[in-house]
C-alpha cells in the first residue's frame, strides 16, 4: 500500500503473464475459453457532461479483472497512455492528467478477466460545453434567450451606445461642430462610461458562454481569460481603446491635435467590428470587411451627431445655425455610404429574400429596418422642415426639432438593440453554408449496406444516422441497430451507441468526440433475434463549427 | 495489491486445470460433433444480463442439425417452434423434411446461479467435416434486457474477437463402419 510503484509493476507484471497465459491457452483450447467480465457501471457514466474536470474514472465489473491497455484521447485528438491505474476486487481506477481542456474525452479500456478472456470497450465524457460559437438552429427565435444570453444581449447594447453614441459624439465635437459645442454636455462621457462598463461585462459574460458556465464563474479567472482570448476579445480592447481616447480628446480645445484622436478613434471603431461577429468569419470577408468599416464609421457619425445637435438646437444661436447647416451638408454622401454598404451586407448574409421572415436573423434585419426607416423619415423631415427655419430661431421650431432628434435617439437605441440580438442567430449565408458539412459514407458487407450520414448539430455535437439495406437495395427491417467508434490510429476497446430508428433511419444524436478526425465505424445490426450482421468501415467527421 | 497479482495467478491455474470450466458466456458443453452421428447439446448459462437473472433460454437449431429433441426441464416451460429444413436430409434411407428449429425453456435463473439446458439432435450427412456448426442463443432477462450470444465471426477470423460468440460446434467426419 505505502509503495505504489511495487505494487503497479506486480499488476502490471501480473496482467502480462495473465496474457500470455491466455495466449497460450487459447491456442490450445481453441473456441472453448470462452467467458469475460461485464462492465456493470462507470463514474462518470459514458456520454456524461460533466461541469469540471473528475479526478479519476472507476469501473465496477461483474468480476476482478486485470487491465492491460488504458488509453486516453484528449479533446485535441492526442492520445496517449493512461497512467495511475489501479484496480482492487471487481473495480478499476483510472487517475486522470492534471489537464483542463474542455470538451470530449475518450478512454478505451481493455481488460482481462479472471477467466483470462479479454474485454474492451471505451467511454466517453465531456469537461463543460462546447464553444458557444456553434450557431443556432433554424427558426429558434430570441425568445429562448437564457439569463445568460439576456445578459450578453444587455452589455453588448452599452457597447454600441459607448462605440455610436460617444464616440461618434466627441468625433462630432472636432469635426463638424468646432467650437460651437456647448461646454456642458455630459452625453458623450456618460455614453463612454456605459460603453466601458458593457465591454468589461460583455468580455466576462462571453466567457461563461464559452466555459459553458454560470454568473458564479465570474469570480475566477478562466472565463475574462477565455473571453479575452477571443475574437469578441479584440473587439472589446479596441472599442475600449478608442473610449479611452475618446475621453482624452475632451481634455483638449475643440480644435488641434484632438481632431487627430478623434480620427484615429473612429477608424479604430471601423476595424473593431471587422474584427469579430460574421463579418471576421464571412466567406467574402474582403468585401464584407471593408462594407462594415464604411457602415459602422458612417453610423457613429450620424448617430454621434444626436445628441450635440439636441443641445446645439435648444441652445440656439447663429453658431448653431451655422452647425447645423454644416451636419446637413455632410450627412447626405454619409447617408449614402450607410445606406449603401449595408444593403451590400444584407445582400451577402442573406440567401434568399424568404430568409427575411423565415430566419431569425432576417426577422431582426427586417426590425432593424423598420426603425432605420423611422429614423429616416425624422431625418428628412428635419433636413427639409426644420434645418431650412433654424435661422428664424424661433423657440417653437427649436422645440420641435430637438424632439425630433430626440425621436431619432430613441428608434436607434432600438435598432441599435435589434442589431445586438444578431449574436445570437447566424446570419442566414452561414446556416446554408453549414448544410453541407455532413460527411456521408456507404458500408457494404455481405448481407447488409450501410449508408452513412454524419452532421454536426448543437454545441459541435455529432448527429450520426444510418440507412440500411440489402446488399440488392432491397429494405432492411432490423429489430436492433448499434453503432460502434474507434479512433482509427487505436485498435482498443469501442465507444458503442444503440441508434433509435427515427423515420426510415437509425440515429444516434448528440455524440460527443474528441477531435480525432479519422474513426472506425461499425454497425451492428439485429436483423432477427437470432441473426446478425455488421458492416464497418471508416469515417471522417465534420469539421467542427465553434471553436 | 498484491490480491491482485495473486488472483490473476489464480486465474491462470485455474484457467489451466479446467480448459472447458466456463463461467460467463452461454456456451456448449461439447465442442464437436460427429457427422452422421448424434449430437447432445447442453447448452451452459453462466450468468444473467449484466447481473439480471434469466427468464428465458432460447436455441435457434441450425441447418444441418436435424431431427432435434429438448429435454424437459422441472421448472421451466418448454416451447418448441417446428419448421422446413433448408435442406432435406436422408438418415438411414428415412428422409426428413422438417423439424425443430427453436427451442425455448421459460423459468427463472438468478444471475448468481448455474444451469444447464439439454437438447438432443443429428448432424446430417450432408455436412462437411472440419466445418464449424454454430447454435445462436439468445438469453431474455429480468428488465426487458437480452444476451444475445449469436455472433458468427466472418471467414478466417475467431470467435475470440467476439463480444458475443455464438457457440460453435467442432464437424469430425463420420467414423467409418468397420
Amino acid at each position: 500500500m505505502p509503495r505504489p510503484a511495487l505494487g503497479s509493476a506486480i499488476r502490471w507484471r501480473s496482467a502480462l503473464f495473465v496474457l500470455l497465459a491466455v495466449l497460450l491457452m487459447s491456442t490450445l483450447c481453441g473456441p472453448q475459453a470462452d467467458a469475460h467480465a461485464v462492465l456493470l457501471q462507470s463514474e462518470p457514466a459514458d456520454g456524461a457532461v460533466l461541469a469540471h474536470r473528475p479526478d479519476a474514472v472507476v469501473f465496477t465489473f461483474s468480476e476482478p479483472v486485470a487491465t492491460s491497455v488504458i488509453r486516453l484521447v484528449d479533446p485535441q485528438g492526442q492520445s496517449r497512455d493512461a497512467e495511475g491505474v489501479a484496480a482492487a476486487d471487481d473495480s478499476v481506477r483510472i487517475r486522470l492528467p492534471a489537464d483542463d481542456q474542455l470538451g470530449t474525452w475518450l478512454l478505451s479500456w481493455r481488460v482481462v478477466s479472471a477467466d483470462g478472456h479479454p474485454v474492451a470497450g471505451a467511454l466517453a465524457f465531456s469537461v463543460g460545453a462546447a464553444s458557444a460559437a456553434t450557431p443556432a438552429e433554424h427558426g429558434e427565435v430570441l425568445g429562448d434567450l437564457t439569463p445568460l444570453e439576456a445578459l450578453i444581449w444587455l452589455a453588448r447594447i452599452c457597447l454600441y451606445v459607448g462605440a455610436f453614441f460617444g464616440v461618434g459624439a466627441v468625433f462630432f465635437r472636432f469635426w463638424v461642430s468646432h467650437s460651437e459645442l456647448p461646454h456642458r454636455n455630459v452625453s458623450a462621457p456618460a455614453a463612454l462610461a456605459i460603453g466601458l462598463a458593457g465591454g468589461v461585462a460583455s468580455l466576462g459574460f462571453h466567457g461563461l458562454d464559452l466555459l459553458g458556465l454560470s454568473a458564479g464563474g465570474l469570480l475566477a479567472v478562466g472565463p475574462w481569460s477565455a473571453g479575452l482570448r477571443s475574437t469578441v476579445g479584440v473587439t472589446v480592447l479596441l472599442l475600449g481603446a478608442t473610449f479611452v481616447a475618446s475621453f482624452g480628446a475632451l481634455a483638449f480645445p475643440a480644435h488641434g491635435r484632438g481632431r487627430v484622436l478623434t480620427l484615429l478613434s473612429m477608424v479604430a471603431l471601423g476595424v473593431a467590428f471587422c474584427l469579430s461577429g460574421h463579418a471576421a468569419s464571412a466567406p467574402h470577408a474582403w468585401l464584407v470587411q471593408p462594407a462594415m468599416f464604411v457602415h459602422v464609421t458612417c453610423l457613429a457619425f450620424w448617430i454621434g451627431a444626436f445628441a450635440p445637435l439636441v443641445a446645439l438646437i435648444r441652445g440656439g444661436g447663429a453658431a448653431a445655425t451655422v452647425v447645423v447647416n454644416r451636419f446637413s451638408k455632410a450627412i447626405l454622401p454619409v447617408f449614402i455610404a450607410l445606406s449603401a454598404a449595408g444593403c451590400a451586407l444584407a445582400l451577402l448574409e442573406l440567401s434568399a429574400v424568404r430568409d427575411l421572415w423565415t430566419t431569425s436573423y432576417g426577422v431582426l434585419l427586417l426590425a432593424k429596418l423598420a426603425a432605420v426607416l423611422a429614423i429616416t423619415a425624422l431625418a428628412t423631415l428635419n433636413r427639409l422642415v426644420f434645418t431650412p427655419r433654424m435661422a428664424l430661431s424661433s423657440p417653437g421650431v427649436r422645440r420641435s426639432f430637438a424632439n425630433s432628434i430626440r425621436g431619432e435617439v430613441v428608434l436607434a437605441l432600438l435598432a441599435l438593440a435589434f442589431v445586438a440580438g444578431w449574436r445570437f442567430t447566424p446570419p442566414p449565408r452561414a446556416l446554408a453554408a453549414l448544410a453541407p458539412a455532413a460527411r456521408e459514407f456507404d458500408f457494404a458487407g455481405p448481407a447488409v449496406a450501410a449508408h452513412v450520414r454524419i452532421e454536426r448539430g448543437q454545441h459541435d455535437a455529432l448527429n450520426v444516422s444510418v440507412n440500411l439495406t440489402k446488399p440488392s437495395g432491397e429494405p432492411l427491417d432490423p429489430r436492433g441497430v448499434t453503432l460502434s467508434f474507434a479512433p482509427a490510429s487505436d485498435d482498443g476497446g469501442t465507444l458503442d451507441r444503440e441508434a433509435r430508428l427515427d423515420k426510415r433511419s437509425w440515429v444516434v444524436r448528440d455524440l460527443l468526440l474528441p477531435a480525432v478526425a479519422h474513426w472506425r465505424l461499425r454497425v451492428e445490426v439485429l436483423i432477427s433475434d437470432f441473426e446478425e450482421a455488421e458492416v464497418e468501415g471508416a469515417i471522417e467527421l465534420p469539421a467542427a463549427n465553434g471553436q | 495489491m498484491s490480491t491482485t497479482a495473486l488472483r490473476s495467478l489464480a486465474c491462470v491455474i485455474a484457467l489451466g486445470s479446467t480448459a472447458t470450466g466456463a463461467m460467463a458466456h452461454a456456451t456448449l458443453e461439447s465442442g464437436e460433433a460427429t457427422i452422421g452421428s448424434a449430437y447432445k447439446g447442453v447448452v451452459r448459462i453462466g450468468h444473467g444480463c449484466d447481473g439480471a437473472a434469466t427468464l428465458k433460454v432460447r436455441v435457434r437449431i441450425p441447418d444441418g442439425l436435424v431431427g432435434v429433441k429438448p429435454m424437459p426441464k422441472p421448472g421451466w416451460t418448454l416451447e418448441t417452434v417446428k419448421g422446413p429444413y433448408a435442406t432435406p436430409y436422408t438418415n438411414h434411407g428415412a428422409t426428413g423434411t422438417e423439424g425443430v428449429r427453436e427451442i425455448s425453456w421459460t423459468g427463472k435463473l438468478l444471475d448468481e446461479n448455474y444451469d444447464e439446458f439439454v437438447f438432443r439432435g443429428t448432424v446430417a450427412d450432408s455436412l462437411k467435416p472440419g466445418a464449424k456448426l454454430y447454435v445462436p442463443i439468445v438469453q431474455e432477462c429480468e428488465g426487458g434486457k437480452a444476451d444475445r450470444w449469436i455472433e458468427i465471426p466472418a471467414e478466417g477470423k475467431s470467435s475470440h474477437d467476439l463480444k458475443s460468440p455464438a457457440p460453435a460446434v467442432k464437424l469430425l467426419p463420420a467414423q467409418s463402419k468397420d
